[in-house]
């Protein structure tokens, strides 16, 4: 079962996080209106931060100018929903996270 | 006179944006302009600003209502992170009151303000009762639309009489009262003569909901507080 969770939004000086279920374990994925040192950026980030929270799949992450505080609390979010799609998942069809 | 901007958590843009204004407080907001399935995402966008301020002195935070699921995970969140207060909406009860002062005073390390929306018949006539034995209550603030709402009521000439009494209620109990806001952004001439009126019925203040509303508030209040 293939599992995805949102946080965040498009809209200026937001970021939209996205975390998608994946049996190869993690990637992360930036894009940036501001350019590639921006998107490396904001991969050391969520890199840091996924690894820190053991979430497993893609995580993709679209910024539309956010500033660092702004990028944090996204994947807060998106890692807390994360976890609970896992607590909503019957244990017998449970994926590898 | 204290001028506070509200900003929804729900749009991280216009908080910085309100950061920059020179308004006497910001009011990040939890509770009407963020939809339900996202308040959990509104509390961390509250949290993660709070941490990152260098300083938040005048960084108020409007928690949810008691009453709803939400107000626990913000007081939780928000209060151990703030040094101005919250304002917390939709009280009627002083064991709804006591509950969220209790919490307060478990949670925070610093003495927090806090402002009670008074936004129903039965919190005004009670005002008394919910001030009782909480001293950390700064002010009273108005909620004009939900008032209005829970007398069923579009009569404004009732409105402006029940911010009248809230006035003389904080009054008597040596607190400052501020007015509701105006909704209207493209109208500045009605905001003025809003904000001229709530100076002249005795409050001290005003919340906005724009920048925009920055100056015509503030000069509405100098010309009534001169006239």
């Amino acid at each position: 079962m293939r599992r995805e969770v949102t946080a965040g939004t498009w809209m200026s000086g937001d970021v939209l996080v996205k975390i998608t279920s994946h049996p190869r374990g993690l990637l992360v994925k930036a894009t940036s209106q501001l350019g590639e040192k921006r998107e490396e950026r904001i991969q050391d980030i969520a890199r840091e931060f996924v690894t820190d929270h053991s979430i497993g799949g893609i995580v993709e992450i679209e910024d539309n100018a956010a500033s660092e505080w702004v990028i944090y609390a996204r994947l807060r979010t998106a890692a807390r929903r994360w976890a609970n799609s896992l607590q909503a998942v019957p244990e017998r069809g449970r994926e590898k996270a | 006179m204290k001028l506070s901007l509200y900003a929804s958590a729900s749009r991280p843009a216009y908080v910085e944006q309100a950061m920059v204004t020179d308004v006497d407080a910001v009011v990040i907001d939890l509770e009407d302009s963020v939809p339900q399935g996202e308040k959990d995402s509104a509390r961390d966008i509250a949290a993660h600003l709070l941490a990152a301020q260098e300083r938040n002195d005048r960084t108020w935070v409007r928690v949810n209502a008691p009453g709803s699921d939400a107000l626990h995970d913000d007081l939780e969140v928000v209060v151990p992170l703030l040094t101005a207060g919250i304002r917390v909406p939709g009280v009627r009860t002083p064991d709804e009151v006591n509950e969220v002062m209790e919490a307060v005073r478990c949670l925070s390390n610093v003495s927090l303000q806090v402002e009670l929306m008074i936004e129903n018949e039965q919190a005004l006539t009670g005002i008394p009762e919910l001030l009782r034995g909480n001293p950390e209550i700064s002010a009273l603030t108005f909620g004009g639309s939900d008032y209005m709402k829970d007398l069923g009521t579009d009569d404004f000439e009732v409105i402006w009489q029940a911010k009248e009494r809230l006035v003389i209620a904080a009054r008597q109990h040596g607190l400052p009262a501020y007015d509701t806001v105006f909704s209207d952004l493209r109208d500045p001439a009605a905001t003025y003569e809003d904000s001229f009126q709530a100076a002249r019925v005795g409050f001290s203040g005003k919340s906005i909901i724009h920048p925009a509303q920055i100056p015509v508030t503030r000069e509405a209040f100098r010309a009534a507080q001169v006239s």
